[in-house]
């Protein structure tokens, strides 16, 4: 039905009834807020509570906020965590295991599982194409991962375009923004913020992309003036986006990627990153598609009770790799080209899609600024060369 | 938007396993023979695995390596080597530990039949391996001659030694060899060296049987499969060696090992390159494995 994804424009108050409907519909709203000199997501009640007028300025090693005191509330890009914490929890207690002689049967209750319905909004389009990435991962294998199963319920995400890009981003060359793709199909409204200093406050084109967003629009013009979007809107917008995308100073060349990444396994350029790479961590914390995990146990005083805890791993760390008694990657160069390979190259392989985004956080979070876009060009170059590097294996 | 979910048969949740039995292999290698006390596994097949484990102390990968048509009770070879190793080895008969699987991709038994078959062991690398020598001694008829190349430490190190010694008695062509025969050396008739010394000689006839027996069969070389488990560094040179006899890589078959924590392909330990072990593996074909275990550190 074409009719279901008309836009329809609302100001900064049609804004706030959105957020009260979802909220009188059961949702906990979460959204962009400036936290500890941050964007950070944290629960949301009033569109009072997002950044407005402040924007970022980011670079390799560099974040930065400042406020322009223009009326956009959304006039920044991607801030140090994703909305992964949220779905797939850093710290996850997975259930506990009960017994009290060692030949009683072992009782379990499993706890990872939350409940509750939940509305994300303001979820960048890049960010969007990392929870597709973490679907595939964590949904789509021959298993799937209950926590992140019940995280992924209930859950209506509300993509606001990007159109003030920071300078680390790099989403036109990974196809993931700054606009929402027309073949992502998870999300429920998309909304982009059309600022005009001229005329007062910032007025926000919505879009329905599903038929749980399309109900929304229902209520919300029941409850607010919307008006039609006027061909000067699609213009502005669309002159928007040109904007945005030609302020995108970063570029990666994506043709053959995933070739020149399997081949370039014995590249020098590896140790020489190591060299610089503090081995952190810091580039996996941050970037939204990072999904591994590691389980620990601990037990109460007397043996009965075992909880089953879930972190956050790295591949960056010595443990990671670790069998029997030592890790296989126990060199920082080999961690590092783990950890790009699978970024950019075995991911494809594992996925059928590549695990970046292009967002840009592991330049900007990176201690000592490594820039995964600076550091493809050698590898590209040495790769087709031909080098110390194998051929490659079929495009992907 | 709400994404639709799909039916799990928990693999994730470890369900209760009783010790039935338990036999001590070597000095740090025991067998738990285990039976379903709440709950039971899912069927297996030769060469997939579990997590074993016991609470409050962690889980580990392990092999099934009891015959897979006692879809009951099932045995798990281990070798004692840190935390959760070590408490598994000295498990008590009657104690109770848990268990998820089974997991991973088994051997592809179908595609070695018609022809010869070389099981090549290294270590404890004989335990994900015995199912499958059982099968494939069970159904022999389907299959040319069998070989099986074991090689330990020291004697004292060759795990399921009498299994091993009762199968040449069937006419398994069974070669033992060790690093170093220890101080009781006069009484240790098996080679000294390295597995892969003995795989020219063991194959290498073999492939000659089988060609007198089928003049003029270019075939006959490939119709040799191999199924290898062992440490990467011995499998990397039997896979060498297999190759310059001539055997197809598709017919070379060896298990993997990785740090798992999953074990269900979320956790992301179980890399090697493009694979998942847990998913993809734990056996894999030396074409799929290709140059994967010959870049250090990958
Ligand atoms: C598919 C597969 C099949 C296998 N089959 C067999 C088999 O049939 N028989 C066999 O003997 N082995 C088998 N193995 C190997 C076996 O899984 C390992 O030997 C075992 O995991 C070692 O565990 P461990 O706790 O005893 O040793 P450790 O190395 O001590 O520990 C293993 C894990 O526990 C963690 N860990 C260790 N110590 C600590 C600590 N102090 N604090 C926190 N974490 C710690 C490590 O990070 C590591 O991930 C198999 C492996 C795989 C992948
Ligand atoms: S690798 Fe870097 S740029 Fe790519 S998605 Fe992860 S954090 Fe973003
Ligand atoms: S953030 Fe930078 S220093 Fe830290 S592990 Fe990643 S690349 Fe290395």
């Amino acid at each position: 039905m074409p009719t279901e994804r008309t836009p329809v424009i609302i100001d900064i108050k049609g804004l706030q009834v959105l957020v009260d409907v979802l909220i009188e519909q059961g949702n906990e709203v979460f959204g962009p807020q400036v936290i500890d000199d941050v964007i950070a997501i944290r629960p949301l009640t009033s569109v009072d509570q997002l950044p407005a007028g402040w924007t970022d300025d980011q670079g390799a090693g560099r974040y930065r906020l400042h406020n322009d005191h223009s009326h956009g509330r959304f006039g920044y890009a991607v801030g140090p965590q994703a909305w992964k914490p949220l779905l797939h929890e850093p710290t996850l207690h997975t259930l506990s295991m009960t017994q009290s002689h060692a030949a009683d049967p072992v009782e379990v209750h499993v706890t990872a599982t939350r409940k509750g319905r939940r509305a994300f909004l303001g979820v960048r389009p890049c960010e969007l194409e990392a929870i597709v990435r973490l679907d595939t991962v964590l949904l789509r294998g021959p298993n799937v991962d209950r926590a992140y199963r019940s995280a992924r319920s209930d859950l209506m995400l509300i993509v606001v375009n990007c159109t003030v890009p920071a300078s680390t981003c790099f989403c036109t060359a990974m196809n993931t923004g700054p606009r929402v793709s027309e073949n992502v199909t998870i999300h429920d409204l998309e909304i982009t913020e059309l600022v005009n200093e001229h005329d007062g406050g910032p007025r926000y084109v919505v879009t329905p992309a599903s038929r749980q967003g399309a109900e929304i629009l229902d209520v919300l013009g029941s409850r607010t003036s919307t008006v039609a979007m006027t061909n000067q809107d699609a213009l502005d917008i669309e002159a928007g986006f040109r904007r945005a995308e030609s302020s995108i100073e970063r570029h990666v060349d994506t043709k053959e990627l995933h070739d020149v990444m399997i081949a370039s396994s014995e590249n020098a350029l590896w140790a020489e990153l190591a060299d610089r790479c503090l081995a952190c961590g810091n580039c996996t914390a941050v970037c939204p598609t990072c999904f591994c995990t590691s389980v620990n146990e601990i037990t109460d005083l007397s043996g009965t009770t075992t909880e089953r805890w879930r972190h956050w791993d790295s591949c960056f760390s010595l443990e990671f790799s670790r069998v029997g008694n030592a890790p296989v990657r126990s060199s920082v160069a080999s961690r590092y080209r783990h950890w790009l390979t699978h970024k950019l190259g075995t991911w494809h392989d594992q996925f059928d899609e590549s695990g970046c985004v292009g967002c840009g956080r592991c330049i900007t979070w990176c201690p000592v600024g490594i820039d995964l876009t600076a550091e493809i060009p050698a590898l590209r170059t040495a790769a087709l060369s031909g080098g110390d590097s194998r051929p490659a294996s079929g495009d992907q | 938007m709400t994404v639709t979910m799909r039916p799990a048969r928990a693999p994730d949740i470890p369900i209760s396993y009783g010790v039935l039995e338990r036999s001590d292999e070597t000095h740090d290698v025991a067998t738990l023979r285990t039976y379903p006390v709440a709950g039971r596994l899912p069927s297996f097949a030769p060469g997939q695995f579990s997590m074993i484990g016991i609470a409050g102390v962690g889980e580990v990968p392990i092999s099934i390596s009891s015959p897979a048509d006692d879809d009951t009770a099932h045995s798990y070879t281990i070798r004692a080597i840190g935390a959760v190793t070590q408490r598994l080895v000295r498990a008590g008969v009657g104690d109770v530990v848990t268990v998820r699987g089974p997991f991973g991709r088994p051997w592809d038994m179908a595609s070695a039949e018609g022809g010869d078959v070389a099981f090549i062991a290294g270590g404890i690398g004989i335990a994900p391996l015995r199912a499958a020598i059982e099968e494939v001694v069970r159904d022999r008829q389907r299959y040319g001659r069998i070989i099986v190349l074991v090689g330990a430490t020291t004697p004292d190190n060759v795990v399921f030694r009498p299994w091993l010694e009762s199968l040449r008695q069937t006419g398994v062509d069974v070669r033992l060899t060790v690093d170093r025969p220890g101080p009781d050396a006069s009484s240790w008739f098996g080679n000294v060296g390295l597995v892969t010394e003995l795989i020219v000689d063991a194959v290498g006839s073999v492939s000659r049987v089988v060609q007198d027996d089928n003049p003029g069969d270019e075939a006959t070389r490939d119709r040799l499969s191999a199924f290898l488990c062992g440490p990467d560094a011995m499998m990397m040179a039997t896979v060498v060696e297999l190759e310059q006899l001539g055997v197809d890589p598709d017919h070379i078959q060896l298990t993997l090992e990785r740090n798992m924590q999953c074990a269900i392909g979320t956790c992301g330990h179980c890399q090697l390159g493009g694979l998942l072990i847990c998913r993809d593996g734990p056996v894999v074909t030396a074409t799929q494995l290709g140059d994967a275990l010959t870049t250090s550190e990958l």
